[in-house]
C-alpha cells in the first residue's frame, strides 16, 4: 500500500485521536499522522488546516498561539470536552464499522 | 466552545477581517517553516526542501479560502460580495437602473396607494365592538318602486319592540343649523340620534359623559355632545367646555361631552362630519305623535345591533313578517299595494355604498400597470442578460453553478425591487390622501385611510412577486444557454429559442394593446372635457364669488325672527345695500338658495293659464328666486320683455322664465304676458310672465336646459339663500368682507360655502377630470413601459444579429437597408399591438359612454390620435437601437465570428 490520501470522513477522528495525546501546531498533527501511520497517510495543509477551522468552529478544539520549538509563534490545537466526547463516539461508530467490514471480507 | 462563542467568533471575522487574514498567513507560514525544516533535518537540501514545502501546500490562497469557508460568515461574506458586485453592475448601467427602480416606484406606489384605500373601506372591520352584528335599516315602497323612503319615529319604535331581529335601534337624522353663542357665528354640521346610539357603538368620551337613557326628553334634550373636531375647530380645545352653553338655530343646548378624535358617525352626512350629536325622545313639538303609524318619515335611516346570535339573513325574515303584520293591523297606512318592506344591510356594506366596484376595478388596473412594469424590466433584463451571455458563462467555467448564476440575477432584481418599493410607499403616502380627496364618488371615512400592517403585508407581496417576475424570467435564459457554444463567441448559443422570443414579442405586444386601450380613453376623455369646457353656460363665471345663507327658524315659533316673508324681503334689502357698499365690488344680487348655476335642482310643477291642467305629463320647471340684478350680475341678457326692478314686491306677481321654456311652451315671444299658476288649485298663486332671458345651466355642463321659472326674490322667498358678489379682482379675497356685510345686518347669521363661481364649474367637471387623469396616468405608464419594451427587444435583436449586419454591411448593404430591417422587426409588434389595441378599445369604450359628452364611444378623431400618437413614440423607441446597429463597424462585428 502506498502513500494515499485520508480516508473519507476519517481525517476529523485522526486529528481528534492525534490531539487527544498532547496540543500540537498543525504541521505537527500532519507529521504525526505520517509517522504513526508508517507514511499510509499523508495530509497535505490543503486538506488539514480546513479541517483544524471547521473543528475549531464545531467546539471539538481549540486553539492558542505558542512559542514553537523553532522560536517562533505557533497556532496550537487542543481537545475540548466536546471533542473528546465527540472522539469517543466517532471511535465506537469507527470500530463498528470496521468489524462489519471484516466480517464481510472475510465470509 | 458553544454556539455564542462560535457567533463572536463569526463576527469577529467579519469585522476585523484583517487581524484574521494576517494571523492565516501566520499560522500558514509556520506551516510550511517547520515542514521545511523538518524536510532539512532529513538531509534534503534548504532550497529544495523549501521549494518542497511550498509545493505541498499548493495555492495558499485557496487553502486560506477554504478556512474561511469553514464559518457561518463565509455565506454571508459572499452573499455581502454578490450584493456588492450587484450594486456595482447597476450603478454602471444608470440609465437601466434609473429606469427600473422608477417603473417599480410606480407600480408599487399606485399598488398600495389603491390598497390602502380597499383595505379600510372593504378588508378592515369597523372600529365598533362586534361590528357584524351592526347594520342599516331603511325601508322601501317595493309597490311604487321608491327606494329609502325612511322611518317615522313609531316605526322605528315598533320595529325594535315587536320584530324580534334588534338588540337596539338608534335614529339617525343629519341636519345643518346655524351656530351661534361663540366667538362668530358659523354654519354647522349635526345629527340627531337615540339615546342608545354611543352605547351601541361603545364609544366613550374624552371629556364628559355621552347620552343617557335619561336624555331621552320630549322634543329634544339640551344636552348636545361634540365631536373633536368641532371641539379644537370651533372651542379652541378649550377644556372647560363642559357646560357651555351655545345655540343651533337659535335653539339653546349644553355641551355634557366630547368625542374621541377617532369617532366618525358610521352612515350618511350632509356634507363632512357631524360637529354636534343631538338627542330627545323626537316626540311632541314639530314631531308626529304617538301612536300614528308612518306619521313624518323623517329620519332617513337607522342603525341596528341585531340581537346575538340572530344572523342577517333571519333578522331580515323577521321583519318581513313584522311588516306583513304591521300591514294587516294598520291596513288603511300600510295599503298591501304599497309594499312598505323595511331592509337591512351590513353597515360596512352600507358605508362603502358604490365605492367597491369602481375601487376594485382601479386594484385591478394597478394591478395590470405593475404587472407591465415587471415585464418590461424582465425584457429589458433579458435583453441585458444576452448581452452579458459571454460574463456568465465564462464564470460558469470558473466554477459558478446556475444556482449562483440565478442567486446573482435575482440579486439585481431584489436590489431594484427593494429601491422601487420604498419609493412606492413614499409615492402611496402621497396618493392616497389625493385619491381620498379627489375621488367623484364617495368614500367612508369611518376607517382611517393610511399605510398600517395589512397594506404593508400587501405591498410586501407585490415587492416580491416583482422582485421574482423580474429576476426569474432571465434566470430561465442564463441556465438555459450553453457554455461552450457561448464562449465561443457564436450567436448561435440564442438560435432555437424562438419559443422565448415569441413570447417576448407577445408581451410586448400586448403591452401596447393595452396602453392603447387606455391611450384612446384619455383621448375620448380629453376631448369630453375640452367640449364641456366650451359649452355655452349661458353666463360669465369670471370675477363671481358665491356664497349661502341660511334663515334659521328655531324650534320656538316666537324666537322666529323671519318666519314672515316680509321680514326675509328687509332683510335682503339690507344685505344688498351692505354687499354694495364693499370696495372692489361691481354688483352684489341675493336669490334663493338653489339659484347657484350649475349645481342642480329639482323641477317643481306649475299649470299654465288656458291649458288643461297638466296632471301626468304636466309642467314642471325648475323655480328660483332672484333679487334684479341676478341677471346682470351673471352677465346673462335679457331676449324679450324686461327683468325685475326693486318695485316687484307687493303689487302683481310677476315672473320670468328661461328661452328653453318660452320655446317648449309659446315658441318664443308669444310667452310675454302670459299667466301661469303655482300651488295647489284650492290655494293658487298667479305669476304673469313679464321676460324671457337665455338658457343659463342649472344642472351641470353636460345636461340639457330645462324649463326654468324666475320669480322676484321679493314675491317670493326661503330660509335658505344665496349670495353673488362681482369683483373687480381675485373674488375669493372678498370672502371676508361679503362675510362681515352678512354680520353687519344680522350679527347672527353666517355666509357659507363660499366658493368663486370657476370653482364652481371646476367641482362640477370633476368626475371627469378624475377619470381624464386616471386613464391619461394609466396610458402615460403603460405607453412609457410599452415603448422600453420595444426598445428592449430591439436591442436584443441588434446584438443576436451583430454579426448578420455585418456581413450585410460587409456585402454593401446601405445604412437605410439595415435601419429599415431593424424597425421592421420593432413596428411589426407595434402594428399588431395596435390593431389588438383598437379592436379591444372598441369594445371597452362603451363603458365610459356615461362620462362622455357629445363623444361617441367610438370617435375617430380619438382612435386615430392615439394610434398616431403610439406608433410614432414606438418608432422613436426603435430608431435608438437601431442607430446602434447601423452604426457598427463592419469589421468588428465579423472579427466575433
Amino acid at each position: 500500500m502506498g502513500q494515499r490520501d485520508v480516508v473519507q470522513g476519517t481525517l476529523e477522528m485522526m486529528i481528534l485521536k492525534t490531539l487527544a495525546l498532547e496540543s500540537l501546531h498543525g504541521y505537527g498533527v500532519a507529521m504525526r499522522i505520517e509517522q504513526v501511520s508508517q507514511g499510509v497517510f499523508r495530509v497535505n495543509p490543503g486538506s488539514l488546516l480546513p479541517a483544524l477551522a471547521r473543528m475549531e468552529r464545531a467546539g471539538q478544539i481549540k486553539s492558542e498561539w505558542r512559542p514553537s520549538e523553532n522560536n517562533r509563534r505557533a497556532k496550537y490545537y487542543m481537545l475540548t470536552a466536546r471533542g473528546r466526547k465527540a472522539l469517543s463516539t466517532e471511535a465506537e461508530s469507527w470500530s463498528r464499522r470496521i468489524s462489519a467490514i471484516a466480517r464481510i471480507m472475510e465470509a | 466552545m458553544d454556539r455564542l462563542t462560535n457567533v463572536v467568533a463569526g463576527l469577529r471575522s467579519l469585522f476585523c477581517s484583517r487581524r484574521i487574514e494576517s494571523e492565516l498567513d501566520e499560522e500558514l507560514e509556520s506551516f510550511i517553516e517547520a515542514s521545511t525544516a523538518e524536510k532539512i533535518s532529513r538531509g534534503v537540501q534548504a532550497g529544495e526542501a523549501a521549494r518542497a514545502a511550498r509545493v505541498e501546500m499548493a495555492s495558499s490562497n485557496a487553502v486560506k479560502h477554504r478556512i474561511r469557508a469553514a464559518g457561518w460568515e463565509a455565506g454571508f461574506e459572499s452573499f455581502w460580495k454578490d450584493v456588492r458586485y450587484g450594486v456595482r453592475r447597476l450603478w454602471r448601467s444608470p440609465g437601466f437602473t434609473i429606469f427600473a427602480v422608477l417603473a417599480v416606484t410606480i407600480g408599487i406606489g399606485a399598488n398600495t396607494a389603491i390598497f390602502s384605500i380597499v383595505e379600510a373601506v372593504l378588508l378592515r372591520s369597523l372600529p365598533f365592538p362586534e361590528p357584524q352584528r351592526l347594520v342599516h335599516l331603511t325601508a322601501d315602497m317595493a309597490g311604487t318602486g321608491i327606494r329609502d323612503i325612511g322611518f317615522s319615529l313609531p316605526e322605528l319604535e315598533q320595529i325594535r319592540a315587536q320584530a324580534g331581529a334588534f338588540e337596539d335601534v338608534s335614529p339617525a337624522w343629519p341636519m345643518d343649523g346655524n351656530l351661534t353663542g361663540t366667538d362668530k357665528p358659523s354654519r354647522v354640521e349635526a345629527i340627531a340620534v337615540g339615546t342608545s346610539y354611543f352605547r351601541m357603538l361603545g364609544t366613550r368620551p374624552v371629556l364628559g359623559r355621552l347620552f343617557l337613557a335619561e336624555d331621552g326628553i320630549p322634543w329634544m334634550s339640551e344636552n348636545t355632545v361634540i365631536s373633536y373636531g368641532a371641539w379644537r375647530r370651533l372651542f379652541a380645545s378649550d377644556p372647560k367646555i363642559l357646560g357651555r352653553k351655545i345655540h343651533l338655530d337659535y335653539d339653546p343646548y349644553i355641551v355634557v361631552g366630547v368625542l374621541p378624535p377617532e369617532f366618525h358617525h358610521p352612515g350618511f352626512t350632509l356634507q363632512g362630519e357631524p360637529d354636534f350629536f343631538l338627542t330627545g325622545s323626537f316626540r311632541g313639538g314639530a314631531f308626529p305623535q304617538h301612536p300614528t303609524q308612518t306619521g313624518w318619515r323623517m329620519f332617513p335611516g337607522a342603525i341596528c345591533r341585531l340581537k346575538a346570535g340572530v344572523n342577517i339573513e333571519q333578522a331580515q325574515s323577521r321583519l318581513e313578517a313584522f311588516a306583513a303584520e304591521t300591514g294587516r293591523q294598520y291596513a288603511k297606512d300600510y295599503p298591501v299595494s304599497s309594499g312598505w318592506k323595511p331592509r337591512i344591510e351590513p353597515l360596512q356594506q352600507h358605508l362603502a355604498g358604490d365605492s367597491p366596484t369602481i375601487l376594485l376595478v382601479m386594484e385591478g388596473a394597478v394591478m395590470l400597470v405593475l404587472l407591465l412594469c415587471c415585464t418590461t424590466i424582465a425584457n429589458l433584463l433579458l435583453a441585458r442578460s444576452t448581452v452579458r451571455r459571454r460574463e456568465f458563462a465564462l464564470r460558469t467555467a470558473l466554477g459558478a453553478s446556475s444556482a449562483n448564476l440565478i442567486r446573482q440575477l435575482l440579486l439585481e432584481s431584489s436590489l431594484i425591487a427593494i429601491t422601487g418599493t420604498a419609493g412606492g410607499i413614499l409615492l402611496a403616502l402621497f396618493l392616497t390622501p389625493l385619491i381620498v380627496d379627489s375621488a367623484p364618488f364617495s368614500l367612508p371615512h369611518v376607517n382611517r385611510f393610511g399605510i398600517n400592517g395589512a397594506v404593508l403585508l400587501f405591498t410586501l407581496a407585490a415587492s416580491i412577486g416583482t422582485a421574482l417576475v423580474c429576476g426569474l424570467v432571465p434566470s430561465f435564459r442564463v441556465v438555459r444557454c450553453n457554455t461552450v457554444e457561448a464562449l465561443k463567441e457564436g450567436g448561435s448559443a440564442i438560435k432555437g429559442d424562438s419559443s422565448g422570443a415569441r413570447l417576448r414579442n407577445m408581451l410586448v405586444a400586448g403591452q401596447f394593446a393595452v396602453s392603447l386601450v387606455l391611450l384612446i380613453g384619455a383621448a375620448l376623455m380629453c376631448r369630453t372635457l375640452l367640449l364641456v369646457l366650451h359649452v355655452d353656460a349661458g353666463f360669465n363665471p369670471h370675477h363671481v364669488l358665491t356664497g349661502s345663507i341660511w334663515l334659521p327658524p328655531p324650534g320656538d315659533p316666537t324666537a322666529r325672527r323671519y318666519a314672515d316673508p316680509e321680514a326675509r324681503s328687509i332683510f335682503v334689502r339690507k344685505l344688498l345695500d351692505e354687499m354694495k357698499r364693499i370696495p372692489g365690488v361691481e354688483a352684489a344680487a341675493v336669490a334663493t338658495g338653489d339659484a347657484i348655476p350649475l349645481v342642480g335642482w329639482n323641477s317643481s310643477p306649475f299649470a299654465v293659464e288656458g291649458r288643461p291642467d297638466g296632471r301626468g305629463d304636466g309642467f314642471s320647471a325648475q323655480m328660483t328666486s332672484v333679487s334684479p340684478e341676478y341677471f346682470q350680475l351673471l352677465g346673462a341678457h335679457l331676449l324679450a320683455g324686461r327683468t325685475f326692478t326693486a318695485a316687484d314686491d307687493h303689487g302683481l306677481r310677476v315672473a320670468l322664465i328661461n328661452e328653453t321654456m318660452a320655446n317648449t311652451l309659446w315658441r318664443a315671444q308669444n310667452a310675454i304676458g302670459k299667466r301661469i299658476r303655482t300651488g295647489p288649485a284650492e290655494s293658487p298663486q298667479w305669476w304673469v310672465i313679464v321676460g324671457i332671458v337665455n338658457d343659463i345651466k342649472a344642472d351641470g355642463l353636460d345636461k340639457p336646459t330645462l324649463p326654468h321659472l324666475y320669480f322676484p326674490i321679493y314675491q317670493r322667498s326661503d330660509y335658505a339663500l344665496s349670495v353673488f358678489l362681482r369683483t373687480a379682482t381675485r373674488p375669493e379675497a372678498q370672502a371676508a368682507a361679503l362675510e362681515r356685510a352678512v354680520r353687519t345686518v344680522d350679527p347672527d347669521l353666517s355666509v357659507f360655502a363660499m366658493r368663486s363661481m370657476d370653482d364652481v364649474i371646476s367641482s362640477v367637471t370633476g368626475t371627469k377630470r378624475f377619470m381624464l387623469l386616471l386613464l391619461g396616468g394609466f396610458a402615460g405608464v403603460a405607453m412609457g413601459m410599452a415603448l422600453m419594451g420595444v426598445t428592449a427587444v430591439t436591442l436584443f435583436a441588434v446584438t443576436q444579429r451583430t454579426q448578420e449586419i455585418g456581413i450585410r454591411i460587409a456585402l454593401g448593404a446601405s445604412r437605410r437597408n439595415v435601419l429599415a430591417l431593424i424597425l421592421r422587426q420593432g413596428n411589426r409588434l407595434t402594428l399588431w399591438g395596435a390593431a389588438a389595441g383598437i379592436v379591444g378599445a372598441f369594445l371597452l369604450t362603451r363603458f365610459l359612454s356615461s362620462f362622455l359628452y357629445r363623444t361617441s364611444p367610438i370617435e375617430p378623431v380619438a382612435f386615430v390620435f392615439a394610434t398616431v400618437f403610439l406608433v410614432g413614440g414606438s418608432l422613436l423607441a426603435c430608431y435608438f437601437p437601431a442607430r446602434r446597429a447601423v452604426r457598427m463597424d463592419p469589421m468588428a462585428a465579423l472579427r466575433k465570428e
